[in-house]
């Protein structure tokens, strides 16, 4: 009972911080001095066509009737018209969110094992040469400028090597799998087409190392951090003297009870994908919701940049909030 | 911990080889009658009355056909070529068009083309109001004399309007009715769809990724001969990747390749260069209202000291020409007076003349920022203002807002120089000369320049239809356009296309070198 | 291998012990070589910074279109850029730039966290909530968008990349104060401050702020370090730093034009960043792993 008061409670919360982020993203978006009623009216407009085009996305509207029109019709699952083409909103970010899920999806999976597994080892060799390999590793990864590392990549694997494909989701000739989910990966294997599957994965991999190469640093570091401080622990001692093998001492006693930071971490760094593929979106030409964002702000396209923090914001919150919701499956101690 | 580690290896070693090795390995040149297009734009809409940007262009033109265009290779309107039209004739006082159409052409969707597509097609472009439209200004209205035959009456005398009519797009008008809504004119299917008679036909359209099309079996100018028979136009953000794609064949055709690359790609036996003359000029607008370019001597100051040898040969490796004047050369109306000279003295004693001797004032310069063009330029310009006490503050700015900064309300806000360029809609002096000089024109090429004589002669210009006096008439505009100085006309934009050794010709369209007409595509191997 | 399990209390913020725990700290700093090495590293990009104008061979900002993309040579040791200008004193000035970047957006994520943390965990409540409500919006950005936004918004410029950054990184110190304060306020020199009728802020700046400020410390320079890399970001994009700016970041994104033609351009110019980032966030990490007084030491 009192865990679905706490779950009532955090998603009263997850409600609460949207629609902060609503009002901030509207505020952002409006504070900007430009006419985007203008730019959607096309290059070659008139005035008059300027002024149609305003009316017609309700730019005239005093700024609180704006913000109050925007939230009703969030209510209705309606995030407005993406001022250039015309087309809902909601629509464009079901066609984009689908990639930017697949490879932020592919990225987790990847960073975590490693990561995890990384974290433990140095941790355990603490000192030797393969602690500070993994931190040296994991470290210049993070510290290396993204959008560099994108392009190194695609001359190396690409124009040198020619291994691996330079851009997009599949090869141009092949059709896209039937859409079930969006994820050429997970729709592929559906279909049983497995040289669309290969061919998908294949094209994914540059861009998810790229983004794992920034992100693993992280969890790896915390890991570390969380198992070392762990050690120190009497009961660690307490067990070997027991007579328990390294083994169990250290994956079922050591990294559950540092499950929760690492667990954190986890979520945090689920946040700061989505920035790192922005970048390698651009550079890939993967078609997801960064290059969608950073189109719609270049021209200050107000509905998709609202649309996507939304959904992205969402995402991070939910995401989370499910780690959160983890945390007494790990560590019996905490109750809700 | 070590088996632990062996054995992740292991497992990334096998989860990166299998699907290499089990893929198709597709990428790689491709073979047979497909083109692959690589842009750095996709078009936001596929509706033909709408889309007006090049993106869109690049599209229409295989899907959709006007009544006329230019012939390739010249912006003469004595050589314009019908294309749904056969023939056409213009009253005497410039007000009726009456166009005969081309039988037995086809739509895509079955129906044939007549009178009445025509019809609908300029009303429905008319009543929307948005994209190029505004050509259709001076539209009265529009009859279906015969199925064959199309009368088009205008209220004012408008001479490029045959010129103009290249940028109308014809539709099926039975797509246009089955699919209307709501009395949108079918607005929201033409968004994702299309209904032309164009010689390709779309296949499938995944936003953001790439767009397919096919030859259009039923296409009236047929299909024998060597053409491109599949085409797929692929979105491909990054110039340095396009280079990659089409070296290695995997692309056809690239269209944002840098000018070193362009170098580069001399040496490269795969890749081939095509090179026309460019019809769009770049220009350092200058804002005639605010002091000190409010003063002319400082302008032409301005317009002698910036460096175009450095700029041209030294940075483009003479990729491009330079400007003459404010119309390209390429325009049979051009003036052919004296290009511009850098002349650091004489910027001096201009800047002297108008009581600035030594300079010592700031302007800001706005671009449009990805274009490296522009942003190299401007760093040239500032480096020698420098030596004549006057310094460039630079802006880089996305499209939108740099919109806005130059119109903003408060003149102290907007800057002292934009950077762009403006492309001609089509082949009459009039879509360039007129959104960017004429003192009430809100397109977004026009800063703040008013001269009432230009005003006038542009004006008289459209309605004169003697075509030697509308010449005289377009050449005086650029007389008094260089004597009143309101921008510093820098290079023309001379397109090269970078083409994959496969493709043995290729036509540009007349008046935007950076869209091909696939039809004329033809590929080697 | 023997785990030395001697266990270590918690250090408790108490003012005394505070000045005892420094020194032991930077003898554990030295003794890790790798760490020590980054924050030498650190300091002398610092120092570059400062004195570029005296260190560099040319300045930043005088084209030479005739001598464009030259491979290093011996008068130009990174070669020159897309204007002839030299890359060497150009990636010298851009610490500079980089360390402006880092010292305003660390200056003011740090200056408004604090703010908002120690307010909010000092006087708890609904104040306390409403703040970190607020600071749970700002976290659910994702930092890059935010920062675009922001950007966008402030018009392209570094300052205003600067400023946008400060925008996004100010949650983390909030959380961070707020959970050092909640823990500190409740020590006995706080109520024997109250005690003693000490106005709050007084109580909050002398008392509570120098002693939860250690972790601050050590996140500043690990911020410095992402303000940087963002900024480059920022800049990749077209919203941070304007040409001809000799900005790290605006440089990568113009040389990556460039990579196939001049692959020095690029390549050195990202060294510069990737080197600048790693010592620092090494540097940061070694400083985190010298003063956690959870961590065991080994002898």
């Amino acid at each position: 009972m009192r865990f679905l008061a706490y779950l009532a409670m955090r998603i009263g919360w997850l409600i609460a911080v949207m629609l902060g982020v609503v009002t901030l993203t509207f505020l952002i978006t409006n504070v900007v001095p430009a006419d985007p009623a203008r730019l959607a009216a096309g290059l070659e407009a008139q005035q008059a066509q300027v002024d149609t085009m305003r009316h017609l996305m309700g730019l005239d509207q005093p700024l609180p009737v704006q913000y109050w029109n925007y939230l009703v019709r969030l209510l209705h699952g309606d995030l407005g018209l993406d001022a250039r083409s015309q087309r809902p909103v909601v629509t464009q970010l079901a066609e984009y969110f689908p990639a930017t899920f697949e490879l932020v999806i592919v990225t987790m999976t990847l960073y975590i094992l490693l990561g995890v597994i990384g974290g433990v080892a140095a941790a355990v060799e603490r000192g030797s040469w393969v602690d500070k390999g993994a931190q040296l590793l994991s470290l210049g990864g993070l510290a290396m400028p993204p959008f560099w590392v994108a392009i190194v990549f695609q001359v190396v694997f690409f124009a040198q090597l020619h291994w691996l494909p330079a851009t997009g989701r599949l090869s141009a000739v092949l059709a896209p799998p039937p859409h079930i989910t969006g994820l050429y990966l997970v729709d592929s294997l559906v279909a049983g087409q497995w040289g669309t599957w290969c061919d998908a994965a294949v094209h994914i991999m540059l861009p998810a190392v790229t983004l794992l190469v920034g992100s693993v640093a992280n969890v790896l570091r915390i890991t570390r951090r969380a198992m070392l401080q762990v050690f120190a622990q009497p009961y660690v001692a307490t067990a070997r003297a027991k007579g328990l093998s390294e083994r169990i001492v250290i994956w079922r006693h050591c990294l559950r009870n540092s499950a929760i930071p690492i667990l954190t971490m986890i979520g945090l760094q689920a946040g700061y994908l989505f920035s790192g593929a922005i970048i390698i979106e651009i550079v890939f030409s993967w078609p997801g919701l960064g290059k969608y964002a950073v189109d719609s702000i270049a021209n200050l396209d107000f509905p998709p940049i609202m649309g996507v923090t939304l959904i992205v914001a969402a995402a991070f919150v939910l995401i989370n909030l499910l780690i959160d919701l983890a945390y007494p499956l790990v560590d019996p101690r905490i109750v809700y | 911990m070590r088996s632990v580690c062996v054995r992740l290896v292991a497992l990334c070693v096998i989860l990166a080889l299998a699907p290499w090795a089990g893929s198709v390995t597709v990428f790689g040149a491709p073979k047979g009658d497909l083109f692959t297009a690589a842009q750095r734009n996709q078009p936001t809409t596929l509706d033909p009355a709408i889309g007006s940007d090049a993106p869109s262009t690049k599209y229409l033109i295989a899907a959709y056909e006007p009544l006329v265009r230019n012939r390739f290779g010249t912006l003469d309107e004595r050589h314009l070529e019908g294309v749904l039209a056969t023939s056409w004739d213009i009253s005497s006082d410039g007000l009726r068009y009456t166009f005969h159409l081309r039988p037995g052409v086809k739509f895509h969707d079955g129906s044939q083309l007549d009178a009445e597509s025509v019809k609908v097609s300029i009303e429905r472009m008319k009543t929307i109001n948005l994209g190029n439209a505004y050509v259709l200004s001076a539209v009265q209205e529009v009859n279906a004399v015969s199925p064959l035959t199309v009368q088009i009456t205008l209220s004012e005398p408008y001479a490029p309007f045959i010129q103009a009519l290249t940028l109308v797009y014809i539709v099926s008008s039975t797509a246009v009715k089955e699919h209307q809504v709501n009395g949108d004119l079918a607005q929201g299917w033409f968004r994702d769809h299309e209904a032309g008679s164009g010689p390709y036909r779309l296949d499938s359209w995944q936003l953001g990724q790439q767009m397919q099309l096919s030859a259009f079996p039923d296409y009236w100018r047929g299909w024998s001969g060597n053409h491109a028979k599949t085409l797929i136009l692929r979105l491909v953000a990054e110039p340095a990747t396009q280079r990659l794609l089409v070296q290695s064949g995997e692309v056809d055709w690239a269209d944002s390749i840098t000018t070193d690359d362009i170098i580069a790609l001399r040496q490269d036996k795969a890749v081939r260069e095509q090179r026309s003359p460019g019809l769009a000029v770049f220009y350092l607008m200058m804002n005639t209202k605010k002091p000190p370019l409010a003063d002319v001597r400082v302008r032409q100051a301005l317009v002698a000291a910036f460096p175009y040898d450095q700029m041209l040969k030294g940075v483009l490796h003479g990729l491009m020409s330079p400007a003459n004047g404010y119309l390209a050369p390429g325009f049979p109306e051009h003036d052919h007076g004296a290009p511009a000279q850098f002349d650091l003295a004489r910027a001096r004693q201009l800047l002297g003349d108008a009581g600035y001797s030594k300079g010592g004032f700031t302007l800001t310069l706005v671009y449009f920022n990805p274009l490296d063009y522009e942003s190299l330029g401007s760093q040239l310009f500032a480096d020698q203002l420098q030596n004549l006490g006057i310094t460039l503050k630079l802006q880089g700015l996305p499209w939108a807002s740099l919109l806005q900064r130059k119109s903003d309300p408060d003149i102290a806000q907007e800057p002292d120089l934009v950077f762009y360029n403006v492309t001609p809609g089509f082949g009459s002096p009039d879509s360039i000369l007129y959104p960017t000089f004429y003192s009430k024109s809100t397109h977004w090429g026009h800063f703040n320049y008013a001269n009432p004589k230009v005003d006038a002669m542009l004006d008289q210009a459209r309605r004169t239809l003697n075509a030697s006096q509308r010449t005289a008439l377009y050449v005086q505009i650029q007389r008094q356009l260089r004597a009143d100085t309101p921008g510093i006309p820098l290079m023309l934009w001379d397109i090269v296309n970078v083409y994959s050794a496969r493709v043995t010709h290729a036509d540009v369209a007349s008046t935007s070198a950076f869209v091909i007409d696939y039809y004329t595509i033809q590929l080697g191997q | 291998m023997s785990s030395d399990t001697r266990v270590r209390s918690l250090d408790v913020a108490v003012p005394q012990q505070r000045r005892r725990r420094l020194p032991r700290a930077l003898r554990r700093l030295l003794r890790d070589r790798i760490g020590t090495l980054a924050g030498v590293t650190t300091v002398v990009i610092f120092l570059i910074g400062l004195m570029a104008p005296v260190l560099a061979p040319y300045g930043p900002y005088t084209p030479s279109p005739s001598a464009r993309l030259q491979p290093p040579s011996a008068s130009h040791w990174f070669g020159t850029d897309e204007l002839g200008r030299d890359l060497f004193s150009r990636v010298l000035y851009g610490a500079r730039i980089s360390l402006e970047v880092a010292v305003i957006t660390v200056t003011l994520a740090v200056v408004l966290g604090c703010a908002v943390g120690v307010v909010g965990g000092y006087l708890g409540g609904g104040v306390d909530q409403l703040l970190m409500r607020l600071t749970d919006v700002f976290l659910a950005f994702p930092a890059l968008l935010l920062a675009m936004a922001f950007a966008a918004a402030l018009g392209p410029s570094i300052v205003n990349a600067a400023l946008a950054l400060g925008l996004v990184y100010w949650p983390g110190y909030a959380r961070l104060m707020r959970g050092q304060v909640l823990s500190i306020r409740e020590h006995l020199y706080v109520e024997a401050a109250q005690a003693c009728g000490i106005s709050t802020p007084r109580l909050l700046l002398r008392h509570i702020l120098p002693n939860a400020f250690d972790p601050v410390g050590v996140r500043a320079t690990m911020t410095g370090g992402y303000a940087i890399l963002m900024g480059a970001s920022l800049s990749f994009i077209g919203l941070g730093a304007q040409p001809p700016a000799p900005e790290w970041g605006l440089m990568v994104a113009v040389a990556r034009l460039y990579l196939l033609n001049a692959w020095w351009y690029p390549t050195l110019v990202g060294a510069a960043v990737f080197i600048t980032i790693l010592a620092i966030t090494m540097f940061g990490d070694a400083v985190q792993d010298a003063t956690d007084p959870k961590l065991a030491q080994q002898g």
